[in-house]
């Protein structure tokens, strides 16, 4: 590989006549945890390639694509950008990420994890290179298992299992819960994941009309307005609401017994609750088998925007930085690298659990035509299960509307 | 910040009305009045409580359950960790400019505006007025990227300019309250002055500004605290984080899937320490100009 590197290094400098550039590299990293790991990765590749610089530029998470379209649209782009994963498609259906296959992306296939390869596959050609990615898990409380006469060595396997442990975690005073055992929607898992947890989908084939209303995403849909009944509705969002804005940690104040998170949570509870008793395993499914679908997951890929001034450099620092950069990025972070490689220079325990997770899970890109779907689904969700809605009827009425939004847009 | 002020307002009343000689019943009801401006205040300052608390915290108490309010040990090393996380002094100095800049060019520029919407008159000068009211109906957000590409043509991207210019060009809410204000002005007045030979900007500038200072101080600090806590705009168009801002800076405590909450506090109680200050120094004016009772009388 590092041979591979100098070579493409070589010609690149020779092919541009020894010509100074400098690249520009936007992320999200910006914190004193953060940067020193970017930067020593920055000053890796400067010193290896001294005509090929590149500045790393801070951009906060959540303006980052808001600030890259609008540099793309003014013709005044970044070279390289660390970018949400779920979206690399829109970019590329746009004209806003520059097609890598013409720039010999797809040898490099076989080195990354395929669900995280295809999310930036678009008609066949690859529009970015896969950096970090995360998987989830269920994180249960041993000690609160325990407590409630549950065996820590048995986590549940199935749903069924899954709501039976819960019942036993749920601890209530009079009318109000002190303890909820597990809830499907708190955490990071929504009906989405949960639908392609028990092996179905939200979509057509090729994810672009909506298929809401099939039997896997109904019966899904009932089993998550059944627990939620069974503690009463007003019960789940009082209790929500009392860490909703994630300067609580429900997990960590054991008012939650199960909870379902990132693999990088973990890391998070090392800090914050050195001394919690907890497990981490498989998300339950309705069977207890695992399937492509299990776990979900995010992330994010390196893109070259379109109009860039050097897209050649920019391929050979974006696909070192997925490769090389990655190794170095996993072994002094928590986050799990989308190269096979580098993701198994770290041999941590969450970072083996991660890597046998990949198979089981699903990374899914964002819809081409209703990028916005996601609010709809939730209204739909949260009318079933917190204001007594028919699940059948509310999945097909937001079915309705994001078909309208998809035939709209295409 | 705002909601601290009915009881800037009503403390000094008892000073003046209230007293011993009072009957019973009238100072009873005083005090119930107080216990519920203090108990709605400590609602209020709750979140600045919180945020003052979570501080001053180690890790392993941050999300401690249930929470504990004085944080043992107290961790004041946090605010220097926080600010020698990124280079906050330089991020402060950007803010200050950009803040004091932008208050300049909008009390200049709306005031000159508002003197000529409310005491000129010229051809078609309500029918402008009505078209520049009419793009605070536009929301900022649409009009982002067309203005991102148009600065950018202007080459103007990655410098203060984007920034700083428009405010020399009278936005419209400020014009529209400052314009009210000055309406309240008797023309006489400015008819004396112009017996005198004064030109209509020596009127602007030695009549009209100061009959109507509470209501200038209201525009500055509202603009003022607007450009300090500006977050979008320094983050659009600044690609070099040695211009960067503090807000932008604040952001760095963030990512995707981790947030630093004591260090983000604890830099957040130090952004918010100026623009506290400057309230405490200007809030005569500001509830003044804020009741819009402050016009001219005699």
């Amino acid at each position: 590989m590092k041979n591979t590197l100098f070579l493409l290094t070589a010609a690149l400098l020779g092919s541009a006549g020894a010509q100074k550039v400098t690249l520009d590299l936007w992320a999200h990293w910006g914190s004193e945890q953060r940067r020193p790991t970017i930067n020593r990765i920055i000053d890796t590749w400067n010193k290896k390639n001294p005509n090929i610089q590149v500045k790393y530029t801070f951009v906060p998470f959540d303006q980052l694509p808001t600030k890259t379209l609008a540099a793309i649209a003014a013709k005044n782009p970044p070279d390289v950008v660390v970018i949400d994963i779920r979206t690399t498609t829109l970019r590329a259906a746009k004209n806003q990420a520059s097609n890598l296959s013409k720039l010999g992306a797809d040898k490099l296939q076989n080195q990354f994890y395929p669900n995280l390869w295809s999310t930036a596959t678009y008609k066949g050609d690859q529009y970015g290179l896969p950096f970090v990615t995360d998987s989830r898990f269920l994180y249960y409380n041993k000690d609160l298992f325990k407590e409630v006469g549950l065996n820590p060595a048995k986590p549940p396997t199935t749903w069924a299992e899954l709501e039976a442990d819960a019942k036993k975690l749920d601890k209530k005073t009079g009318p109000v819960y002190q303890r909820i055992g597990f809830h499907p929607l708190y955490g990071s898992f929504g009906l989405e994941s949960w639908v392609s947890n028990a092996g179905g989908s939200m979509w057509d084939e090729d994810r672009v009309n909506p298929r809401f209303a099939n039997p896997t995403a109904v019966k899904t849909l009932t089993w998550i307005k059944d627990w939620t009944d069974r503690l009463g509705a007003r019960n789940v969002q009082a209790f929500k609401s009392s860490f909703g804005s994630g300067a609580q940690d429900p997990f960590i104040s054991g008012k939650l017994g199960m909870i379902i998170d990132i693999g990088g949570y973990a890391a998070t509870l090392k800090k914050y609750a050195p001394n919690l008793n907890y497990g981490m395993v498989r998300i339950p499914t309705p069977t207890g088998q695992p399937g492509p679908g299990t776990s979900s997951g995010g992330g994010f890929n390196l893109e070259v925007p379109v109009g860039t001034k050097h897209p050649k450099e920019a391929f050979a620092f974006a696909r070192w930085m997925a490769t090389e950069g990655a190794r170095i990025w996993a072994q002094e972070q928590n986050d799990f690298p989308g190269a096979k490689n580098a993701s198994l220079s770290v041999t941590s325990p969450a970072f083996r659990m991660m890597s046998a997770n990949m198979k089981y899970t699903e990374v899914t890109p964002a819809p081409p035509y209703a990028p916005s779907y996601g609010t709809l689904l939730d209204k739909a969700t949260e009318d079933t299960v917190y204001r007594g809605q028919d699940p059948k009827q509310a999945l097909e009425e937001a079915n309705t509307q994001v078909q309208r939004l998809v035939n709209s847009n295409k | 910040m705002a909601l601290s002020r009915p009881e800037v307002q009503v403390r000094p009343r008892p000073l003046r009305t209230g007293g011993p000689r009072r009957v019973g019943g009238l100072k009873l009801g005083r005090l119930l009045a107080f216990a519920a401006l203090v108990a709605l205040s400590l609602m209020v300052l709750y979140p600045a409580l919180w945020m003052v608390s979570t501080s001053l915290k180690p890790d392993a108490q941050v999300f401690a359950y249930p929470p504990r309010w004085i944080p043992d040990p107290v961790m004041w090393g946090n605010y220097a960790k926080a600010w020698a996380s990124a280079p906050f002094t330089r991020y402060a100095v950007n803010s200050l400019l950009y803040a004091v800049s932008v208050t300049f060019g909008t009390v200049l520029s709306c005031s000159l505006a508002a003197y000529g919407f409310s005491k000129l008159r010229f051809p078609g000068r309500d029918f402008l007025f009505l078209v520049m009211l009419s793009t605070m109906m536009i929301p900022g957000l649409v009009t982002m990227v067309p203005q991102y590409v148009l600065f950018s043509k202007l080459g103007w991207i990655n410098t203060y300019l984007p920034l700083v210019v428009p405010s020399f060009f009278a936005g419209a809410f400020f014009t529209f309250l400052l314009r009210q204000y000055f309406m309240g002005v008797p023309n006489e007045l400015l008819e004396a002055a112009r017996m005198d030979g004064a030109n209509e900007l020596w009127i602007w500038g030695r009549v009209m500004l100061p009959l109507t200072t509470p209501a200038l101080a209201t525009v500055a600090i509202f603009t003022f605290d607007g450009a300090w806590n500006d977050y979008v705009n320094p983050l659009l168009y600044l690609n070099d984080e040695r211009l960067y801002t503090l807000q932008v800076g604040l952001a760095s405590f963030r990512s995707a899937n981790d947030t630093q909450w004591q260090l983000l506090m604890a830099a957040s109680v130090l952004v918010l320490l100026p623009v506290l200050l400057i309230f405490f120094v200007f809030q005569k004016y500001f509830i003044e100009g804020a009741s819009l009772t402050g016009s001219v009388k005699g």
